[in-house]
């Protein structure tokens, strides 16, 4: 049996790396609590966008209606509650068609609720990823979300149509229009990572997320309007983020009326349930390859 | 020379509870409900899988690690690949690390070899601009050309490993931490597979590499660490702990016949 290697035969690679780097490039070593992942989920930006790719390709292969599967979900509510309820919902002070009403709150509804379903179990699902490779785990649960958000930009395109036909109502509000993009964004996020986290330790969660997300269509104005629900619980509603989120954005873009406080409180409690989610995400996560 | 390694005083502890462990919240809530003393003051037996494991790797070595099944090898290679942390200690790294713990980790079977290349390449750490100049060369590597746009659920199981395999010897990092992954694979392919690891040791890589073929250790490794019950018992020139590792077999080997 030879022995393989000569010392003395060091390629100069090697000596490169061991000159250059005289701090390590990676300390390990049990950590205490900090937010150092949000910093390292941006460093792994490119493998999140390869799981997004990933959740797409799959998700719409051997489907016959592809993509418009994204479409059809909220099109097909709006359509069957403007049979049922259009005659129902009032909306006074606004000039917004029903059509426009229900269909803003469902796509973003839509998203909310997919991303949610989606993110909860990806740790779980993903177990065998978790276990042998390193990564910052909430890459898995960000790419749920942002392959829900490529179906939302497909229904805003059918919105932007139907806008066409029932007039927009440019004002100065449309500069909530990005406020409300990112509230969403931050909310659903925050939301995905609680269960996911809690999923690794709690299966419950499988057991609790329709229950949840029922909970929560419920109690925000999708198919009805704030303004049904009487003034003595209305500020119960107003504990759910999604209010505020739905009504900025049909004020942004129609004619429908918001109440400014509600939507700067609902700015502070997306703050809030974030840092929140994320808190309890980052006490967890070190020992999802344990538990998982 | 300053070594690319520094493993100090790592320690592994895992709480291991005699009792059932609640897997739902029902069961815990429960629990606490019907015995909340006992709740209070439950008893984990502490199970140490590493002790004060202490060793440095020098850059463009070939460092091996032996021990029995159970004695922790897998899980220093788990702190190593930072998947799960230290109970307590410090390693340093001055280099990238890239680990093959597993082949085909995050293989899709709906997607193609192409894909799946794309994929698995940058779950295991490398850029996307790296994969595609690699990309012909783990094709070739692998010899699925033929049916590189055919979703991997179709291939065969040679086919899937030699891939995976073949993805995880392009990888791009200063270090790599390979777990048992030459037992896989016809001998022709294990043949291949030898052949590229010495052009990555040649390359300079540094290279960490777990397994139970003495054979495999002794053809490639510099030095050796001797790991039995999570810790070192011997830490050396390759056939002087190879030595060490063949008497302790023989001794446990005595042991065992003699029960």
């Amino acid at each position: 049996m030879f022995n393989y290697v000569e010392s003395s035969k060091v390629a100069d690679f090697t000596k490169k790396i061991s000159l250059a780097n005289k701090k390590p490039l990676i300390i390990i070593e049990p950590k205490g609590f900090s937010f150092n992942s949000l910093k390292e989920l941006w460093l792994y930006r490119e493998l999140c966008y390869f799981f997004v790719w990933r959740d797409l390709v799959v998700r719409y292969r051997q489907t016959f209606l592809g993509v418009l599967w994204a479409l059809l979900q909220p099109f097909l509510t709006m359509l069957i509650l403007n049979i049922t309820l259009g005659n129902i919902v009032n909306l006074p002070g606004s000039k917004i068609s029903p059509t426009i009403f229900f269909y803003t709150g469902l796509i973003f509804w839509t998203f909310f609720s997919n991303s949610v379903n989606n993110a909860s179990h990806s740790l779980v699902n993903e177990r065998a990823l978790i276990t042998k490779v390193y990564f910052p785990r909430a890459t898995l649960i960000n790419a749920k979300v942002l392959a829900n958000l490529v179906d939302l930009a497909f229904s805003l395109v059918i919105l932007f149509f139907i806008g066409l036909f029932s007039k927009f109502f440019i004002s100065w509000k449309l500069f909530l229009l990005p406020v409300v993009f990112f509230l969403l964004m931050c909310f659903t996020f925050s939301i995905s990572i609680l269960l996911a986290s809690l999923n690794v330790i709690y299966r419950d969660v499988r057991f609790a997320l329709p229950f949840i997300i029922q909970a929560l269509f419920f109690t925000t104005p999708v198919i009805f309007p704030i303004n049904m629900v009487s003034e003595k619980y209305r500020w119960l509603l107003m504990l759910n983020p999604l209010v505020g989120i739905i009504e900025g954005f049909r004020a942004s873009l129609f004619d429908y009326t918001i109440n400014l406080s509600l939507f700067f409180y609902t700015i502070i409690s997306t703050i809030v349930v974030f840092f929140f989610c994320f808190a309890v995400f980052v006490k967890l996560e070190k020992i999802f390859a344990e538990r998982v | 020379m300053q070594p690319i390694i520094k493993a100090k005083n790592i320690s592994k502890c895992f709480y291991v509870s005699h009792e059932i462990e609640p897997d739902t919240l029902k069961e815990f809530l429960t629990n606490i409900l019907y015995s909340p003393i006992k709740f209070v003051n439950k008893k984990y037996e502490e199970f140490w899988s590493l002790k004060d494991i202490c060793f440095e790797v020098m850059p463009g070595e070939v460092f091996g690690i032996i021990g029995p099944n159970g004695s922790g090898k897998s899980t220093l290679l788990k702190i190593l690949s930072r998947i799960i942390e230290p109970t307590s200690g410090k390693i340093e790294l001055y280099g990238s690390v890239s680990s093959l713990l597993e082949v085909g980790t995050g293989f899709h079977p709906d997607l193609t070899g192409r894909e799946n290349i794309f994929l698995n390449g940058a779950i295991l750490g490398m850029s996307k601009k790296e994969i595609a100049e690699s990309f012909d060369a783990i094709v070739d590597f692998a010899g699925v050309e033929k049916f590189i746009d055919t979703p991997i659920k179709h291939y065969s199981s040679g086919m899937f490993v030699r891939l995976a395999f073949s993805i995880g010897v392009h990888l791009r990092a200063e270090i790599l931490i390979l777990d048992e992954v030459l037992a896989v694979g016809d001998e022709l392919f294990q043949k291949k597979f030898a052949e590229k690891l010495k052009d990555l040791i040649k390359e300079g890589r540094t290279i960490l590499l777990v397994s139970h073929s003495q054979e495999i250790i002794a053809h490639f490794c510099h030095r050796v660490m001797l790991v039995i019950k999570g810790q070192v018992k011997a830490l050396g020139e390759t056939q002087e702990v190879l030595k060490i590792y063949q008497d302790f077999c023989l001794k446990e080997n005595l042991i065992n016949t003699a029960k």
